[in-house]
C-alpha cells in the first residue's frame, strides 16, 4: 500500500493533482454551479424596498470596511460570527435563495481555495506553534516541490502511514484547518461586500463614492467595468460559438494517448489565446465609442457635480454606523486580550 | 440663423494621406430635416463628427474651413457647451448607456453639467416622455429593448435641451419594429419639436418621405444636395446607392415623365392606370428535391429552471433551396442557428442535415457539414492573417486538400489579401474573409445571420451575388437570418416566420408578406413592391425580379 502510493511515478502523479486541483475546482465550482447567468446576475442589479436596501450605500460601504478590519484582527471564530451575521442580512434581501445561489458558490470557492492553499503551503514554523507542535502530514510530496513553498517539517514531524519522516514536504491535516479557519475571514469580507453589490445600484454606490471625495474619474471607471462585464461576458460566449462553428474542440476531448492529450490542450490552448484576442479587439473598439458618448454628455465638464439621487444619511443609517462603530471598537479590544488576536499566529 | 453652416471643410486624419472630407460646403436651415447618405467610407461619419465638434475635440485630425453651429465655431466651443446645442445619437445603443436604471442614464449628462437637481429631475422626466419611456424610468437599462434603448440614447442627449440633432445610422443595429420606433420618434422630434435634424442612413426607403433635403457624399465631397424627388431624378445609382424600389419601376416604365415617385403612394397615384394592374407571375420558387436539413419537434431552453427557448420546431429544407427566417428580436431566430450548427444540444427533438444527428457528430466534422457566418464578421476573425483565417477552418475539420484554399481564394478574389491582418480589412472585406472561411470546407448548408448588416449597398449586393453564384455552383442550401425584407422577397424560396418560440409560417414570400400584414408581432414589413401590388390590387409581387426580367435589379 505505502509502496505503491509513494511510487514516484504515482508520487508524481498525486502532486501534480494536489498542485492544480484547488484552482480547477473552483473555476468548475464557480462555472458549473454559478453558470453564465448566475454570474452575470452579480452585475445587474435588482432593486427592493426592504430595510437593508433603504440604508445608504456608504453605510453599507463602512460595513464591509469594519467587518474587514476587525475579521483581520481577531481570531478566526469572530470572522465565523460576522459571516454568519452578514448571511442573516441576506433574509432581508429580495429572493435571497437566488442570492444565495450566487454568492454561495464565490463563499464557498474563497473556503476551498484558502483551506487548499494552505494544506500545501502553510509555513511549517506557524503550523507547529498555533497547534502546540503537533502537526501530521498526510501524504508526502516529491521534497523538490519544497522550492515552490510546499510545506516542508522539521524532524519531529510525524506522517501518516509512514511514521517518522526527515524533513517531509506535503500535505498537512493541520494545514487544512488552519486554512478553513482563516477563510473565515475572507468569506465575511466577500459576503459583506457582495451585500453592497446586491442591495444598491452601481450609480449609488457611485454617487457615494464620489460624496466620500473619491475622484469621478475612478468612480466612473468602475462603474463602467461593472456595467461592460455583462457585455464581455456575452462577446465571450459569441466567440466561443463561432469558434465551435468552425468546428473547434474549445474544451479539448480526452484521449488515452498522452501525446494526442497534450497536443490537444495545446491547440485548445492557443485557441483560447487567440480568442482572447478578438474579445480585446471588440472591447477596445466599444471603448472608443463609449468614450466620445461620455464626453458628449459632458464628463468631467465641470469640476461640482450635482446629484440626481440625494443621498441623505438616515436615522437608521447613524444608528447602523453607530452599531459599526461600536463592533470596531470592541474588535479593536478584543484583539489585544491574550490569546484573541490575529497575530502572532493566531488564525 | 442658419443651424449649421460648413464652408469649404477638408479633414485629413493623422497618419493618412488620403482626405477624409474635401472642401464641403453645407447649410442647414433651423427645422430642416437632413438626410446624408453616400457608400461606406464616403465620408458621412467624418461630416457628422466634425458638427458635432467630436472633431476636433476628441477625435484629432487636420482640419482646414470652418463648421458653425448656431453661430457658434465648433473648433473654438468647448464639446460640453456644443452638447447642449447639438444632441447626437451613435449606431450602437450599448455604447451610449452607462447606467443600470433608466432615470440615472438620462441623469448622467445632467449631472456632470451641475444642472440643480429640481431642474435635473424635471427634465430627466420630459426627455423620457418625449421618446416614450417615462413608464419604464425605473428599469433596469440592460432588460429594455434595442429599440428601447435607442430611444434612451435620444434621451440623454434630448435631456442637455440640444436645438439639433446628429444621427449617426441609428436603427442600423435595430430590428424592424426597433427601427419604426425610432424613425417616428425622429419625425415627432422635427415637426413637433421642431428640432433641426441631420442623420445619415442606409435604409433609404423607409425615411424617404419623412426629410426635406438629401444630402449625397462620394468620396469626401458633397456631389448632390436637393429636394428628395429631384435627387432621385438626377439618379443615385452612380454613387453606389439604392434606389427605392418605386422609383426603378417608374423609371422603367414612364422614363421620360418629369415627376419621380419615391413613395407606394405616390407611385400608386402617378403610375397606377399607366401598369393597370401588375398581372405578373412570382419568380419560380424551388421547393422540389430531397431534404438536406430536418429539424424534428425541437424544444430548447439555456437553463434548467428557464423557459423554453424554442418550443416545438418541425421543418424540412430541401436541398438547394435558399430559406429566409424572419420574426422579431428573441423569436428564437439566433437560438435556432446555433441548434443546427451543433453549437448548442436541444433538450428533446432533434436535428438531422443530410441523415447526420449534428448534435452527436464529432466537432470536427460539423464545419463541413454547416458553415455558419456570424451576423458579426468581427466575432469569427482571431487569426493574424486572412490566409490563416481560412486555414484555421481546414485545419479544424482535417482537410488537407490545397485546391479548396485556392479556389475560395480565387472565388472571393482574396489572393491579394492573404498575407494582410483581418482586422485592418474593411467591413465589407471582412464580411467576404468571414464568408471564405467558412465556405472553404464546402459545407452543405450556408448559414447566413444578417449578412448584409452593416454593408452599404454596394457592398451588400457583392456578398449575396456570392451567395447566388454558390449556391448554383456548389448546389448549397442556404438559411439565412434577416430584417432585410427587400432581400426576403428577391432571394428566398421560403419564408419561415417564428414568434416566441414557435414556428407561425413556413410559405413563399408573396404570402408572409399577405400575412404579416394583419401580425405586427412579426416584426415584417414587406418592401415597396409588395405593397405596390396590394394597392393596385394585382397578384401579390415579392421581387423585383419579375419586373426587371429575369435577373437581380
Amino acid at each position: 500500500m505505502i509502496g505503491l502510493l509513494y511510487n514516484p511515478v504515482i508520487n508524481w502523479l498525486i502532486a501534480l493533482v494536489l498542485l492544480f486541483y484547488g484552482p480547477v475546482l473552483i473555476i468548475v465550482l464557480i462555472y458549473k454551479v454559478l453558470g453564465f447567468t448566475g454570474y452575470m446576475s452579480l452585475f445587474k442589479y435588482v432593486g427592493g424596498d426592504s430595510i437593508i436596501y433603504r440604508l445608504d450605500p456608504r453605510t453599507k460601504i463602512l460595513l464591509a470596511i469594519i467587518l474587514t478590519i476587525v475579521a483581520a484582527m481577531t481570531i478566526w471564530w469572530v470572522s465565523a460570527i460576522f459571516l454568519a451575521g452578514v448571511l442573516f442580512l441576506y433574509l432581508f434581501l429580495r429572493d435571497p435563495a437566488a442570492k444565495m445561489r450566487v454568492a454561495g458558490p464565490l463563499i464557498l470557492s474563497a473556503f476551498i481555495g484558502t483551506a487548499w492553499s494552505e494544506s500545501l503551503f502553510a509555513p511549517f514554523s506557524y503550523l507547529y506553534s498555533i497547534f502546540g507542535h503537533h502537526v501530521t502530514f498526510i501524504y508526502l510530496l516529491p521534497s523538490v516541490l519544497s522550492s515552490l513553498g510546499v510545506t516542508q517539517g522539521n524532524s519531529s514531524a510525524s506522517v501518516l502511514l509512514v511514521g517518522k519522516a526527515a524533513s517531509p514536504v506535503g500535505l498537512t491535516w493541520e494545514g487544512f484547518i488552519y486554512g478553513l479557519q482563516i477563510s473565515f475571514r475572507a468569506t465575511a469580507s466577500i459576503a459583506s461586500g457582495l451585500l453592497l453589490i446586491f442591495s444598491a445600484s452601481p450609480s449609488d454606490i457611485l454617487r457615494s463614492l464620489e460624496k466620500s471625495k473619491l475622484p469621478i474619474e475612478l468612480g466612473f471607471t468602475l462603474l463602467l467595468a461593472a456595467s461592460s462585464i455583462p457585455k464581455v461576458l456575452e462577446s465571450s460566449m459569441i466567440v466561443i460559438n463561432a469558434l465551435k462553428a468552425r468546428g473547434v474542440d474549445v474544451v479539448p476531448r480526452g484521449s488515452r494517448n498522452p501525446i494526442v492529450l497534450l497536443r490537444r490542450l495545446g491547440s485548445s490552448f492557443k485557441v483560447v489565446v487567440l480568442s482572447l484576442t478578438a474579445i480585446i479587439i471588440l472591447t477596445l473598439k466599444n471603448a472608443r465609442e463609449i468614450a466620445i458618448a461620455a464626453d458628449l454628455r459632458g464628463f468631467r465638464a465641470n469640476r461640482q457635480r450635482t446629484y440626481y439621487h440625494e443621498l441623505r444619511l438616515t436615522r437608521m443609517d447613524v444608528l447602523t454606523i453607530v452599531i459599526l462603530l461600536l463592533i470596531f471598537a470592541i474588535g479593536i479590544y478584543v484583539s489585544g486580550l491574550p490569546g484573541m488576536g490575529a497575530v502572532p499566529y493566531n488564525p | 440663423m442658419k443651424a449649421v453652416e460648413i464652408d469649404n471643410l477638408s479633414i485629413a486624419y493623422f497618419g493618412k494621406h488620403e482626405l477624409a472630407l474635401r472642401g464641403v460646403s453645407l447649410s442647414i436651415d433651423e427645422g430642416e430635416f437632413v438626410l446624408l447618405t453616400g457608400k461606406t467610407g464616403s465620408g458621412k461619419s467624418t461630416l457628422l463628427n466634425a458638427i458635432n465638434g467630436v472633431i476636433p475635440h476628441i477625435i484629432s485630425a487636420d482640419m482646414e474651413g470652418t463648421v458653425r453651429v448656431f453661430g457658434q465655431s465648433t473648433s473654438s466651443t468647448p464639446i460640453h457647451k456644443l452638447s447642449t446645442m447639438v444632441g447626437t445619437v451613435y449606431q450602437t445603443p450599448e455604447n451610449q448607456i452607462f447606467s443600470l436604471i433608466v432615470d440615472d442614464d438620462v441623469a448622467f449628462g445632467l449631472e456632470n453639467m451641475a444642472v440643480p437637481r429640481a431642474e435635473m429631475m424635471q427634465r430627466v422626466e420630459s426627455s423620457l416622455r418625449l421618446v416614450n419611456l417615462w413608464g419604464k424610468k425605473s428599469h433596469p437599462t440592460f432588460l429594455l429593448s434595442g429599440g428601447e434603448k435607442q430611444r434612451l440614447a435620444f434621451a440623454n442627449a434630448l435631456a442637455l435641451r440640444p436645438k439639433l440633432l446628429v444621427l449617426d445610422e441609428p436603427t442600423s443595429q435595430l430590428d424592424s419594429m426597433g427601427t419604426e420606433e425610432v424613425f417616428s420618434l425622429i419625425k415627432s422630434l422635427n415637426e413637433e419639436h421642431r428640432l433641426t435634424v441631420i442623420m445619415s442612413e442606409h435604409k433609404l426607403e423607409r425615411v424617404i418621405n419623412l426629410v426635406d433635403r438629401i444630402v449625397v457624399m462620394d468620396g469626401g465631397s458633397v456631389v448632390m444636395d436637393d429636394e428628395p424627388h429631384r435627387v432621385l431624378k438626377a439618379g443615385i445609382a452612380k454613387y453606389g446607392l439604392e434606389e427605392p424600389q418605386v422609383t426603378l419601376l417608374h423609371k422603367m416604365i414612364n422614363p421620360s415623365s418629369e415627376f419621380i415617385p419615391i413613395t407606394v403612394e405616390e407611385f400608386v397615384e402617378v403610375d397606377g392606370k399607366l401598369v393597370g394592374n401588375l398581372d405578373l407571375d412570382a419568380p419560380p420558387r424551388r421547393t422540389d428535391g430531397e431534404p438536406r436539413v430536418i429539424i424534428k419537434d425541437l424544444f430548447f431552453k439555456y437553463e434548467r429552471n428557464g423557459d423554453w427557448i424554442l418550443k416545438g420546431i418541425n421543418l424540412s429544407i430541401m436541398a438547394g433551396e435558399f430559406v429566409s427566417i424572419v420574426g422579431s428580436n428573441g423569436s428564437g431566430k439566433s437560438t435556432l442557428m446555433n441548434l443546427v450548427s451543433g453549437i448548442y444540444k436541444p433538450q428533446r427533438g432533434q436535428v438531422l442535415v443530410a441523415g447526420v444527428d449534428v448534435s452527436r457528430v464529432p466537432r470536427s466534422r460539423i464545419a463541413s457539414l454547416v458553415g455558419y457566418v456570424f451576423q458579426d464578421p468581427d466575432y469569427m476573425l482571431f487569426n493574424s492573417t486572412v490566409e490563416n483565417e481560412i486555414r484555421f477552418t481546414m485545419s479544424a475539420a482535417n482537410i488537407k486538400d490545397e485546391s479548396l484554399f485556392r479556389d475560395v481564394v480565387d472565388l472571393f478574389g482574396l489572393g491579394g489579401l492573404l498575407k494582410e491582418s483581418p482586422h485592418r480589412l474593411s467591413v465589407g472585406q471582412r464580411r467576404l474573409v468571414s464568408l471564405a472561411a467558412v465556405l472553404v470546407v464546402r459545407p452543405l448548408v450556408l448559414m447566413l445571420d444578417e449578412p448584409t448588416r452593416g454593408l452599404d449597398y454596394e457592398m451588400g449586393e457583392t456578398v449575396m451575388s456570392y451567395v447566388k453564384e454558390l449556391q448554383s455552383k456548389l448546389g448549397l442550401t442556404v438559411l439565412m437570418v434577416t430584417h432585410n425584407m427587400k432581400q426576403v422577397g428577391e432571394y428566398s424560396d421560403r419564408v419561415v416566420v417564428m414568434n416566441r418560440g414557435v414556428v407561425d409560417m413556413v410559405d413563399s414570400a408573396e404570402n408572409v408578406f399577405s400575412a404579416s400584414l394583419g401580425r405586427r408581432e412579426w416584426a415584417v414589413s414587406p418592401p415597396q413592391i409588395f405593397m405596390v401590388s396590394k394597392m393596385l390590387g394585382s397578384k401579390p409581387i415579392a421581387s423585383m425580379r419579375p419586373v426587371m426580367g429575369g435577373g437581380h435589379p
